[in-house]
């Protein structure tokens, strides 16, 4: 696959990369300093690079950085304080998404169980809900020459699902 | 000639006020003929609307800046044929265009509303005159295009330099036309409900058309919008979960959904509240993603249509759900099924599972953008929400959007059971197992992306699955192979439309998991002479041409390029310099295959000669692009309609007629009819 | 020159709404069939029992289905489509009892001067 054309990328470069991606660019609304051809953001990459040189942890670059411009320059909202309710929200969206279809489809079903006897009209008083065996028997011989008229009739592409 | 276009825009909105309290009226009073007199109203919107939009481009061709909007939007140096670009590009010019779109699809499905839902048009007709009104009543009051200046400029100041790409003919265009598009199932959704005929799914055979249609416009507009972005504004990535793109992608979500649920109401009278909840919110994303659009609230790469009055598009999303929600409280009485849940395991289920799950991709895309203006508004610290946090949540639930899609149209309707499941399912889940296998052995070791891989070959085994033992039983009653698949899939249309669509979503789906794990990515400082390596390419930097244009400072790097040892020929990554915006765009140069892009996009052009130039190998990407034609031909397979012939009128007497019996004995037959 | 162009962009699209008002197409053309009578209710069930029943008869051929689903499913279609026909012929019946009826009148109010030719007449 792309396999043929994978490149060697060393693990440093993975984690600057990622690094990278996860610092935002002051003045480019949006952009990580990965993405950003913005001269300030080249500069913020050499410093990150430097500070990696100098054997700093990812934790202490990124803290460097909400120093001197803010929270706001992460990429993603940090793991505590206000960042948590970032982070908490869709897990328990999913949660609540999850309930809310099961709750729905019980009590669709249970209405079901609940109805014996007017399953399919319920709300129709126009179509008549009884249906005698002979009725039905006569009914599906006639429906049976419709269909199998048509059916014979046309090859393809006349008819549709 | 600017005067010509200013008084149809005002006959316009007359006309379309008439239009809408005409229509209304006419429903509730059973006049035929004045709806028809709105109808007409409606369609004279039109030309009215093109006399304005042609005033404007004729301005705009003329380099008439006494028009405020064409001094704001272009000047003397820009090409003429980029008026078309101009005209929208602006927030004023892109309200008159979003106007003439809706109008002109308003007209379109008002007359085929007219014969097919003759009692429940009028009442579309009011809703879509509503929506039209509101455009141009902000038009004529707040933002005027014709507007003109008492001062006439010498020059005007020129058109954003990023816009100035083939991609900009087309993408804007049918974005915004998908976001407006959306009104157009909504007006019959909330017609049929204020007609008080949404109760017995009159409305579902217009509603899916209609939505579909939007459907497929949005999803044209967002792969257009990312391929521009791919090859224009230069950082090699395609989506960046930007707001704006975000509210693009929100009413494509809940639409999605709608298109798929409203299936269920047309085979099984099921989901009616549902389906009313659901266009009711996809109109008011659509809303809301005009409203980020223009009102910039969140600070965007993309914000070229800035404006302050955003704040008013906010207000009538707000008043068109309130009263959307009204008429829906009044009205719900009338929308409860007809059929009713079987079973928790039928594609019935499985339906609602996946609309829940998209809804949740729009609430998380929805909450991950306005979460910092929440966090300013509470905390006064304003937190980023960018790529990482929405790739980490929505990726997941994407993925299982993937998987739904290849196990959803194996599961039966109305009820299944678990060793009919496992049949189906035995084929495709060992063929994900397999894919993931093989990707283990070919040297994939990212977790998520193994998965990711078996999940699309979990979607793609089941539908070939179905493709294959459908052709066969074809084969085995007398058909030659290569005539039996075309007619399996003439004769299911909209069931084999869908599949194909879903193999378009597949397809994307494996572009963009690749081109997001594998991208590599390196910058470089080179000199003229120098030659790099990444991967299998060998590029040798050889020199730059500087072009002076009249607006902007042109500078051309040339490369040679090879690929293993075969020569790719040169390639010419340019970065143009816009002294009057202070603004820089860059053009990549790409090499695409099918396999993997080659991608060179210059940073910087030094004094000393030297240049810093980003590389990028990206693989699969042109799967992301091929994905699209296939994605329309799977829609307008799935949208044909029956042929004419087989429609005839219902009736016993019919009936009989072509059965080769007896026709059926009626008490006092007459002549029949 | 502004002017008259202003007046004919004006009366353009008031003629447009004024037309219909004024020639009355409702009087003349038939009143077009209310998709929520009973009728179009019956034609979207038998497209909808049709369709049912030609997806269940692909899948079995699939093999998506064993027996037994198929048939129920198929019984269920069935059942649908006889109850659009059980449903269409009452209402013809009706419709025809009404009609007699109604051509009866006619033809006692006529005096027998227009006969039997007044039966046929549209409804």
């Amino acid at each position: 696959m792309a396999c043929s054309g994978l490149i060697e990328v060393t693990d440093e470069e993975t984690r600057i990369k990622k690094l990278n991606k996860s610092i935002m660019c002051p003045v480019c609304p949006g952009e990580s300093i990965d993405q950003s051809q913005n001269e300030l953001a080249g500069y913020m990459r050499d410093i990150v690079r430097e500070k990696i040189d100098q054997g700093n942890s990812d934790e202490e670059i990124r803290g460097y950085f909400v120093d001197r411009y803010g929270p706001v320059v992460l990429m993603e909202p940090p793991s505590s304080g206000l960042g948590v309710l970032a982070w908490a929200v869709p897990p328990v969206g999913l949660v609540v998404a999850v309930i809310a279809v099961w709750l729905t489809l019980y009590l669709m079903r249970r209405r079901n169980l609940g109805d014996k006897g007017s399953r399919e009209d319920m709300n129709d008083e126009s179509l008549v809900p009884e249906l005698s065996p002979e009725e039905l028997k006569r009914y599906s011989a006639l429906f049976e020459r419709n269909v199998m008229a048509r059916e014979s009739k046309t090859k393809t592409g006349d008819e549709d699902q | 000639m600017v005067e010509i276009g200013q008084v149809a825009i005002v006959a316009a909105f007359m006309v379309t006020a008439y239009a809408g309290f005409v229509g209304f009226a006419g429903g509730a009073l059973n006049g035929r003929d004045l709806a028809t007199s709105a109808r007409w109203g409606f369609y004279s919107v039109v030309p009215l609307l093109l006399i304005a939009t042609a005033s404007l481009i004729y301005a705009f061709v003329n380099n008439d800046f006494s028009v405020k909007y064409v001094a704001e939007n272009s000047n003397l140096a820009m090409p003429r044929i980029y008026a078309w670009v101009a005209f929208y590009s602006g927030n004023a010019g892109s309200l008159l265009y979003i106007a003439l779109a809706f109008s002109i699809m308003g007209a379109i499905s008002t007359k085929v509303l007219s014969t097919r839902l003759p009692y429940t048009s009028p009442y579309a007709v009011g809703v879509m005159s509503i929506v039209l009104l509101f455009f141009l009543g902000v038009i004529l009051f707040l933002a005027n295009p014709l507007e003109q200046l008492s001062v006439i400029p010498e020059d005007g100041q020129g058109i954003n330099p990023l816009l100035i790409h083939f991609g900009m003919f087309i993408h804007p265009p049918f974005q915004m036309l998908g976001l407006i598009s959306v009104a157009i199932p909504f007006s019959v959704a909330l017609g049929a409900l204020l007609a008080g005929r949404g109760g017995r799914d009159e409305w579902v055979d217009q509603g899916r058309l209609w939505g579909m249609v939007s459907w497929l416009i949005l999803t044209v507009g967002l792969l257009l919008g990312a391929w521009w972005a791919y090859t224009i504004l230069g950082w090699g990535g395609y989506w960046a979960w930007d707001p704006v793109e975000n509210s693009a992608l929100m009413p494509w979500l809940a639409m999605t959904a709608f298109v798929h649920s409203i299936m269920v109401q047309k085979r099984r009278g099921m989901f009616r509240m549902w389906n009313m909840v659901l266009i009711i919110t996809s109109f008011t994303l659509a809303q809301l993603g005009m409203f980020i659009n223009r009102g910039g609230p969140v600070p965007s790469v993309h914000s070229f249509a800035e404006s302050t009055m955003g704040w008013i598009f906010l207000a009538i999303m707000g008043l068109t759900l309130f009263l959307s929600v009204v008429i829906f409280i009044l009205r719900y009485e009338t929308l409860k099924s007809r059929g009713s849940l079987e079973s928790f395991l039928s594609r019935e289920a499985a339906f609602l599972g996946q609309n829940m799950l998209f809804l949740l991709i729009a609430f998380v895309t929805l909450w991950g953008t306005v979460f910092p203006i929440f966090s300013e508004a509470v905390d006064d610290t304003t937190m980023t929400i960018g790529q990482p946090f929405f790739n980490k949540v929505n990726g997941p639930l994407m993925l299982l959007l993937i998987f739904m899609m290849g196990v959803g149209p194996l599961l039966p309707w109305r009820r299944a059971t678990w060793p009919m499941i496992l049949r189906m399912l035995r084929v495709p889940l060992g063929f994900g197992i397999l894919i993931g296998v093989l990707t283990w052995i070919f040297g994939v070791r990212e977790p998520w992306a193994i998965f990711s891989f078996s999940i699309c070959g979990i979607a793609v085994a089941g539908i070939l699955q179905e493709w294959a033992r459908g052709t066969m039983s074809r084969h085995s009653r007398g058909e030659p192979f290569y005539q039996a698949f075309p007619r399996l899939l003439a004769a299911n249309r909209p069931r084999y439309g869908g599949y194909v669509v879903h193999l378009a979503i597949v397809m994307l789906g494996v572009g963009i998991v690749t081109s997001s794990f594998y991208d590599v990515q390196r910058d470089v400082v080179m000199k003229p002479g120098d030659t790099e390596k990444l991967g299998k390419y060998t590029f040798t930097f050889i020199d730059v041409t500087e072009r002076t244009f009249a607006d902007r400072l042109e500078e051309t790097a040339r490369f040679e390029v090879w690929s293993g040892g075969r020569s790719l020929g040169y390639m010419y990554p340019y970065r143009a310099f816009y002294p009057e915006f202070r603004m820089a765009a860059t053009g990549g140069a790409i090499n695409s295959t099918l396999l993997e892009d080659f991608y060179l996009v210059p940073s910087e052009f030094r004094e000393d000669g030297q240049a810093v130039f980003r590389v990028l190998v990206n693989p699969m990407v042109w799967w992301i692009w091929a994905s699209c034609p296939v994605l329309v031909l799977g829609t307008l397979l799935s949208l044909s309609p029956n042929s004419r012939a087989s429609r005839r009128r219902l009736s016993l007497s019919n009936l009989s007629k072509e059965s080769s019996g007896t026709p059926i004995s009626r008490p006092g037959a007459g002549t029949g009819s | 020159m502004v002017v008259l162009i202003t007046i004919l962009l004006c009366l353009f699209p008031a003629s447009m709404v004024l037309y219909p008002l004024v020639k009355r197409f409702s009087s003349t053309a038939p009143a077009p069939e209310d998709e929520s009578s009973l009728r179009a209710e019956l034609e979207r069930r038998w497209e909808s029992a049709i369709d049912g029943l030609r997806g269940t008869e692909l899948e079995r051929s699939i093999g998506n289905l064993n027996d037994g689903d198929y048939e129920w499913l198929k019984e269920v279609h069935m059942r649908e489509a006889a109850l659009v026909l059980k449903t269409l012929e009452l209402s013809e019946s009706e419709e025809d009892s009404l009609m007699e009826r109604i051509n009866g009148e006619l033809a006692k109010t006529r005096l027998g001067s227009e006969g039997p030719e007044a039966q046929s007449d549209g409804f």
